[in-house]
């Protein structure tokens, strides 16, 4: 805990700071490995607002559940428990899925399921088998039961696969609600053709699983009863910015300030090897643009009208190196995949830190180079989509010199 | 006679668009208008291309023939696959469509159904695709093959003479950008990757360039307009189909194709609405330089069912092409008239996306009174702040 990183973060930011955690799969682990750095650092958010699977990593941060792993129900503990839900490299080489997220449609993957859980009891694998080892036992174990759970998919079926009720031995939904720190979920309503956020009050199991309900792989999904039916806000708008920010519904939060931690970069975009890589892409091509679109307008909206005196929440953006020769790797489901996302994240949170930390850094320092604006290019893919708008990019000024001791580059 | 004014014309990429993109056009080339830029946009690319250099065919009958290209409705009921469109991945798709093509077949005329006809040529066309191998490789990075049906069905030639000015975006690997290909440009490698959606097709090395399609990264097709087309007078699109997108599944294949289209009809919706309210608020600042085309939008109604966007059969080709023929009629009857800016302007005022269809569209109205309602609350000050000298917030001014 370093209670000066929050003052500075204060000073630097604005004192209430929000995270955003956006959609697409691989930003499960990166936001993972991010939030625990933040965690273990001391830096403070305020609100947490996140689309598609930036969910769990957002609800682990903020009212992660007692289990035997977790008894005090750290969130250092759980996101750095996140990476277990991939599969073991030894598998995964032979049968690229993720058998332990994505079930078989059916009425019988949640027994099989459980079935799992009990061997894994009450077969233990000695502890002096190592961690890998154990891995690769349980992995195989759910990989087993997953493959002789039948299914009842056929072509009427609304989806290819079915929702077995993992979050709630993850998330203390009562914590959530009482946490003094906000929480939205964006989620698409189908009877309003709108976006539309689930808060910390009424986000439920079912809820959540309603804002996650990506077309074809779960059916639209009621978060109640007879509520209207949902689908995966983060189609909408994966950036996750919207859902926090929008200044009507819910009313903003009083924020100063958002960092917003990257979308999947560039480096997704590869020529596929498989038609599953490729599927993949398929999926987040366009998410990602919808994403950078997104950030990079609001991002001029707030540099023009904060510099005007409309105050609205500024936005920062924490960027991720990735490895280049891990660029076709970035949509795998191995558990080495999620170490190296994990820690890019833990990485980018920690340099953030540093940078806040640093005696010699300067307010223009910090801002250029994680202001979300000044991160941009003209000639860039934001570059040209804010391009509609005239040319943000024109002027001679604003020229900024960072010192050597300023942040690291 | 032909008549040309500064319009221009966006025809998106979802390819479940392109009989009713091809009905819209043939409202236009009934009329003989002539665009001065058409920008496309993925399956939007091969629309346009067939309005101005179809090969070997007036471009009435070319666009009339396009729902040939769809699956005889006694199949299609069986099979609700367009294996007419999607050929099987492999080494061997070129040759077995060749062979296809010198497969005896009933001769049909643009616009005769004669189902029994229909039927059998497609039954052979069916065993064709059936009986092409497979890839013998371990792994493949797509479901289907190019076949160079563009050859067969556009003149390149042609295009690079055409006076209109046309467009065709696609995703360069290589660069991670949009690239814009025009006249000059577009060859039967680049119009395959601008399809080359990932899972359908594998990525196509178009020269020294890698490409995928650019419908995943502008549907719209605007990016044309507002980077290099910004003087026209206005430009038409055809109304954005995400409510059709946005619905409950009948089945598993269905929903497999909305989750493709999901968020790309969220992008092209999205986009649209920002451009429309932008050109609009556009005009009334004053100061110079900022202009963009106004954007006008042909109202599509899609009876009886949104499910019929995402069915391949001909018969349904038909009738999407008939609904899009009918949504553009009114603005071919107003082009034919040969207005002058100011009547034309007054005569498709009710056809201006911003303050008219745009208010059916919740979502982009949603992402401009919520997220974005600063900036367009304040347009003025927003446009004026970004483009004047003294402001400036971009890094190109870093020094290091």
């Amino acid at each position: 805990m370093s209670p000066s990183l929050a003052a500075l973060a204060s000073s630097f930011l604005g004192p209430r700071l929000g995270v955003i955690v956006s959609g697409g799969a691989p930003t499960l682990h990166i936001a993972a490995g991010a939030l625990c750095c933040f965690q273990e650092q001391g830096l403070r958010f305020q609100a947490v607002g996140a689309a598609g699977a930036g969910a769990l990593p957002g609800l682990l941060y903020l009212a992660p559940a007692r289990r035997p792993d977790n008894p005090t129900a750290d969130p250092v503990v759980a996101l750095r428990g996140v990476v277990n839900m991939n599969i073991h490299d030894a598998i995964y080489d032979l049968i690229p899925n993720n058998f332990k997220v994505f079930f078989k449609y059916g009425p019988f993957s949640e027994p099989f399921y459980h079935l799992s859980q009990f061997i894994k009891r009450v077969v233990p694998v000695p502890e002096s088998y190592g961690s890998d080892y154990r891995r690769l036992v349980h992995d195989w174990i759910d990989f087993a039961t997953a493959a002789a759970a039948p299914t009842t998919l056929t072509y009427r079926s609304p989806s290819v696969l079915t929702r077995v009720q993992v979050i709630n031995e993850l998330v203390d939904w009562d914590a959530l609600r009482n946490s003094s720190r906000d929480f939205f979920l964006n989620t698409f309503n189908m009877e309003t053709q709108r976006l539309q956020p689930f808060t910390k009050l009424t986000l439920t199991t079912d809820a959540f699983y309603a804002a996650l309900a990506m077309p074809w792989l779960y059916p639209p999904t009621r978060a109640t009863t007879d509520g209207p039916r949902y689908t995966e806000g983060a189609s909408h708008d994966p950036s996750g910015i919207e859902t926090m920010l929008e200044d009507r519904t819910p009313p903003m939060s009083g924020l100063d300030a958002v960092l917003a931690l990257d979308t999947v970069p560039p480096d997704l975009w590869v020529d596929p090897q498989s038609v599953y890589e490729s599927l993949e892409l398929a999926i987040m091509d366009p998410i990602v643009t919808l994403t950078e679109n997104i950030a990079a307008l609001y991002s001029l909206q707030d540099m023009v009208f904060n510099e005007s005196g409309l105050k609205i929440p500024k936005l920062y953006r924490l960027p991720f190196q990735f490895p280049r020769w891990e660029g076709g790797k970035l949509l795998a489901w191995s558990y080495s995949t999620a170490r190296t996302l994990w820690d890019v994240g833990y990485a980018a949170a920690q340099t953030f830190c540093n940078d806040l930390l640093s005696t010699s850094v300067s307010q223009a320092q910090i801002d250029e180079k994680y202001r979300y604006f000044r991160t941009l290019a003209k000639n860039s893919r934001e570059g040209d989509f804010l391009s509609l708008f005239g040319d943000p990019f024109k002027s001679l000024g604003n020229t900024v010199v960072p010192s050597p001791g300023g942040p690291s580059a | 006679m032909a008549y040309t004014l500064p319009i221009g014309i966006v025809l998106s990429g979802t390819a479940p668009a392109m009989t009713l993109m091809s009905g819209a056009m043939l409202a236009f080339a009934e009329q003989d208008i002539e665009f001065e830029v058409i920008s496309t946009a993925g399956v939007g690319g091969l629309i346009g291309m067939l309005y101005l250099a179809a090969k070997g065919k007036t471009r009435e009958e070319a666009l009339l023939s396009l729902p040939d290209l769809f699956v005889s409705d006694w199949i299609y009921r069986f099979l609700p696959v367009n294996f007419k469109v999607f050929y099987k991945y492999g080494p061997y798709a070129t040759a077995f469509y060749h062979m296809r093509k010198s497969l005896p077949k009933f001769d049909l005329k643009p616009g005769d159904s004669s189902p029994l006809r229909r039927f059998a040529n497609d039954w052979m066309d069916l065993w064709a695709t059936a009986l092409t191998p497979p890839s013998l490789g371990t792994s493949s990075n797509a479901l289907m093959s190019h076949v160079p049906l563009i050859d067969d069905l556009v003149d390149f030639n042609l295009l690079k003479g055409s006076q209109t000015k046309f467009y065709l975006n696609a995703f360069s690997l290589h660069d991670r950008r949009l690239k814009l290909y025009d006249n000059q440009t577009v060859t039967s490698d680049v119009y395959n990757g601008a399809q080359a959606m990932f899972m359908l097709f594998p990525p196509v090395t178009a020269g020294n360039d890698l490409l995928v399609t650019g419908a995943s990264h502008d549907p719209t097709a605007l990016q044309a307009i507002w980077t290099k087309q910004r003087d026209l007078w206005g430009v038409l699109a055809l109304e954005p189909f995400g409510k059709h997108f946005w619905r409950a599944p009948t089945g598993v294949y269905d929903a497999f194709q909305l989750m493709l289209m999901n968020p790309i009809a969220s992008l092209q919706e999205i986009v649209f609405g920002l451009y429309g309210q932008t050109e609009r608020l556009m005009s009334t600042v004053r100061q110079a330089g900022l202009t963009l085309p106004p954007l006008y939008m042909m109202k599509v109604v899609l009876n009886p069912d949104s499910t019929r966007l995402l069915n391949w059969s001909y018969e349904n080709a038909v009738a999407l092409q008939s609904i899009g023929k009918t949504a553009a009629e009114p603005i071919a009857d107003i082009l034919r008239g040969r207005p002058d800016r100011t009547t034309l302007e007054s005569r498709l005022a009710s056809y201006r996306y911003a303050g008219g269809l745009l208010d059916e569209h919740p979502r982009p109205r949603q992402v401009i009174r919520s997220i974005f309602d600063p900036l367009f609350s304040n347009f003025e000050l927003f446009a004026t702040s970004i483009n004047t000298e003294r402001h400036g917030y971009g890094r190109g001014t870093v020094t290091r």
